[in-house]
């Protein structure tokens, strides 16, 4: 059953189409992998999808319902996760707090007793156990990115968007990356799309992985697929006779 | 516990203060009670939430004329007319809150700024009711004019509003407040509704700046436009940053800091503000926790080569 449907969006910033046209599908309990050269209008994809930023025309429903009059917050709220590519912790606040305001704002918050055991789990889980008290403000780049994950989580969404997770990980901590993004399918059962220039990692991972190229969706299918197909191969190296 | 217990030393020693403070030093420590309501409830607008207002004196000039007025020509009894200018210092909070919405930084500060000019320039030349730059005669607060009686209200006033900035600080709403000053666009992605945070900011502190305000006039028995002019707006700011914004300590101490330091250098006349502010504005680049986080961090570093 397909939990998120986008239906032919449009986004244009002045004369920029940033999307265009775009129309897919996600389907509960899948992984799916977003990809695209630089400027290609993935994560202005997932502004659109989260309303951060309004959309020019096309739909958007997640679960049956229509996003078009719901606030971020209510978005959030409906059941969609996101991370920022640019990571924004709440510098001034500490790990536990960072992942308390998700424990707030979610739909039904978690009761007060629970709290600190969920922020517990939901630390260790993303691998920054022991840094409860540590101001997101002294992470890492790797750190904060773990933290963007844990906030994510810790909204208790039924869809989860990652923005470039990967980016900057040594091949170890990426493999307990892939294993984290794995678990949160396989524990959590929340359905994933994913944003990655790492072309190994997301194609070992997505069931289904969709292209976009200057805003517009330009291929779909499962990896090995989208590998071998020649506009994703021009979008990416630009086209055989362009050299001349 | 060891907060409360120092909570609860701290106001019994204020309390002790009427039995050997002269009527003058008295009097000081009536104002600076004051400025504790106006720095403490300010810094849980801007410090907390990030809403930098320049119309914080203004809801204590609402505050004070409204209760003010209702007594003065209308006879209300003061502790009635105290409630409906605490209500119309939030409504008017509500309303002024609710058009910063979408402003952030300068525009907000400077939409509040204007708001709080509008006020002042309505009362000085409002002169029917406000009686303009000559000043409003209010009756006191209670029975007979008494100064410990007045430092006794205020006290508790100040016991009131302190109590509620804690609870506040220590709930959900609080941890709303400071993830929306940290980034409003990743607190609304993780489902918190950013204008039911901000909005009721507003609304809170306008109040207690009222509740200050109304207080503070029924003390003085003379209303003047002083109250919610940029003078007083800028010394709290002042005592807010210089004490250290963004913790609950600092406008405490910033207002006493202050408040004493200023009848000291008062014979050097009015030129204490503009000293207060250069001391602010120096403090908000070497030091933004102010004296509380320098005091903290010296003690920290003192307690750490002992140990």
């Amino acid at each position: 059953m397909s939990l998120l449907r986008v239906e032919s969006l449009n986004k244009r910033f002045g004369g920029l189409l940033a999307v265009s046209q775009a129309s897919f599908e996600v389907n509960e309990g899948e992984i799916v992998g977003l990809i695209g050269p630089n400027g290609a209008g993935k994560t202005t994809l997932f502004n659109l999808i989260t309303g951060a930023i309004t959309v020019d025309s096309g739909r958007v429903t997640f679960n049956g319902r229509d996003l078009k009059c719901l606030s971020t917050y209510q978005i959030c709220r409906a059941g969609i996760a996101r991370t920022f590519q640019v990571p924004r912790p709440f510098a001034k606040m500490t790990c536990s707090e960072n992942v308390l305001v998700a424990l707030i704002g979610r739909n039904i918050s978690v009761p007060q007793p629970q709290r600190p055991g969920t922020i517990r789990e939901m630390l260790e889980l993303v691998g920054l156990a022991g840094k409860e008290r540590v101001l997101s403000a002294d992470l890492n780049l790797i750190d904060t990115k773990r933290l963007e994950v844990a906030r994510a989580l810790a909204t208790g969404p039924r869809l989860i968007l990652l923005d470039e997770v990967l980016g900057g990980l040594s091949s170890m901590e990426m493999s307990q990356a892939l294993d984290l993004i794995r678990a949160i399918r396989d524990r959590f059962g929340v359905t994933v799309l994913w944003i990655e220039h790492v072309m190994g990692a997301i194609m070992s991972l997505s069931e289904r992985v969709l292209v976009l190229n200057q805003g517009r969706l330009i291929c779909e299918g499962a990896p090995a697929e989208v590998t071998g197909d020649k506009r994703v191969i021009e979008a990416y190296l630009g086209e055989p006779d362009a050299q001349d | 516990m060891r907060g409360w217990t120092a909570a609860l030393v701290a106001l019994g020693v204020f309390a002790t203060f009427p039995l050997f403070l002269g009527q003058y030093w008295l009097h000081t420590a009536i104002v600076g009670l004051f400025y504790i309501m106006m720095a403490s409830s300010w810094n849980l607008l801007a410090g907390f939430t990030g809403q930098v207002s320049f119309a914080h004196a203004a809801f204590a000039g609402i505050g004070a004329y409204t209760s003010g007025i209702l007594a003065a020509k209308f006879g209300l009894p003061p502790l009635l007319g105290l409630v409906i200018g605490v209500a119309i210092a939030a409504l008017l909070g509500l309303a002024l809150g609710a058009l910063c919405i979408r402003m952030g930084g300068i525009y907000l500060s400077l939409t509040t700024l204007g708001f709080s000019e509008i006020l002042r320039i309505i009362v000085v030349n409002e002169y029917e009711f406000t009686r303009g730059t000559m000043g409003l005669t209010v009756p006191p607060f209670w029975g007979q004019y008494s100064k410990t009686v007045s430092f006794y209200i205020l006290l508790a006033a100040v016991a009131l509003v302190l109590w509620l900035i804690h609870r506040i600080l220590g709930s959900d709403l609080g941890t709303s407040f400071r993830a929306v000053q940290n980034d409003e666009g990743a607190a609304a992605s993780m489902g918190i509704p950013v204008i039911r945070v901000r909005v009721p900011a507003f609304v809170i502190t306008g109040a207690m700046a009222g509740l200050a305000g109304s207080l503070y006039g029924h003390y003085l028995l003379l209303i003047t436009p002083h109250i919610l002019s940029l003078d007083l707006m800028f010394l709290v700011l002042a005592m807010t940053v210089i004490g250290g914004i963004g913790t609950f300590i600092g406008p405490i101490v910033g207002a006493l800091f202050l408040e004493a330091l200023s009848e000291y250098i008062r014979r050097y006349g009015e030129f204490h503000v503009l000293i207060f502010g250069l001391v602010a504005l120096v403090v908000a680049r070497f030091a933004p926790e102010g004296i509380v986080g320098l005091l903290s961090r010296w003690l920290g570093a003192r307690l750490g080569r002992a140990a």
